[in-house]
């Protein structure tokens, strides 16, 4: 099962190498984040609802996942500033440093996850789902940061 | 039909919501970079309602 998870993973991943550009791969990235939180919400939901999870631990993978959300905000406020129509990403330095210190945060707090005590103490199976959702929310926000460091800056103010 | 149905049934509900990632993920291909802001933005938004509401619950 955690093959299957990772391999279809791998296929999100390839798929967004088809964007062409990187500010419409970062904004597509970015959307790719909410929807893992989504993701997440629905699946604690799930398994609080079902007494597969204690309301302890859902409380505490919400509130990661409330706080990994308004991050990604955050970026999506700042993203609106840098993505130029056709695509291109008009990066300044000052903007760029912004951008890398939000997802800093976000890699932080997600990987608070993986080695949070309620976690570790959920039943196999919705570990790994559990697992799964946090290798892939930290793995996109990683390619936003490779995006944002790879990106060619411009000149300006901000 | 009904095998794959049967099929569907016993795959764990976060495949399924991988699989609409994926559905999302082509749909994202044919969008300019404002849209898809807008598109996280609302998402976003949807999401905090999400976890107000579930906090809500949990905590109560």
């Amino acid at each position: 099962m955690r093959n299957i998870i990772l391999g279809l993973v791998v296929l999100i991943g390839l798929s967004g190498t088809a964007c062409n550009d990187k500010g419409k791969q970062f904004a597509a990235t970015t959307d790719r984040v909410a929807g893992y939180v989504g993701t997440g919400l629905i699946l604690v939901d799930q398994y609080t609802s079902t007494g597969q999870m204690s309301a302890e631990t859902g409380v505490a993978i919400v509130t990661v996942l409330r706080q990994v959300n308004t991050l990604n905000g955050q970026l999506v406020t700042e993203a609106k500033t840098y993505v130029q129509p056709d695509g291109t990403l008009a990066l300044t330095g000052d903007g760029q440093q912004k951008l890398l210190a939000i997802l800093a945060s976000s890699t932080s707090i997600v990987n608070t996850l993986t080695n949070d005590p309620r976690v570790l103490a959920l039943p196999d199976t919705q570990k790994t789902q559990i697992n799964a959702l946090v290798v892939n929310l930290g793995a996109t926000i990683a390619t936003l940061g490779e995006l944002v460091k790879t990106v060619k800056l411009v000149k300006g103010g901000k | 039909m009904n095998n794959l149905i049967d099929t569907l049934n016993t795959l764990p509900a976060v495949i399924l919501l991988i699989i609409n990632e994926l559905l999302k993920e082509s749909a994202r291909t044919g969008k300019t970079p404002e849209q898809l802001l807008e598109e996280a933005g609302l998402q976003i938004a949807a999401n905090e309602q999400k976890a107000a509401d579930l906090l809500a619950k949990l905590k109560a």
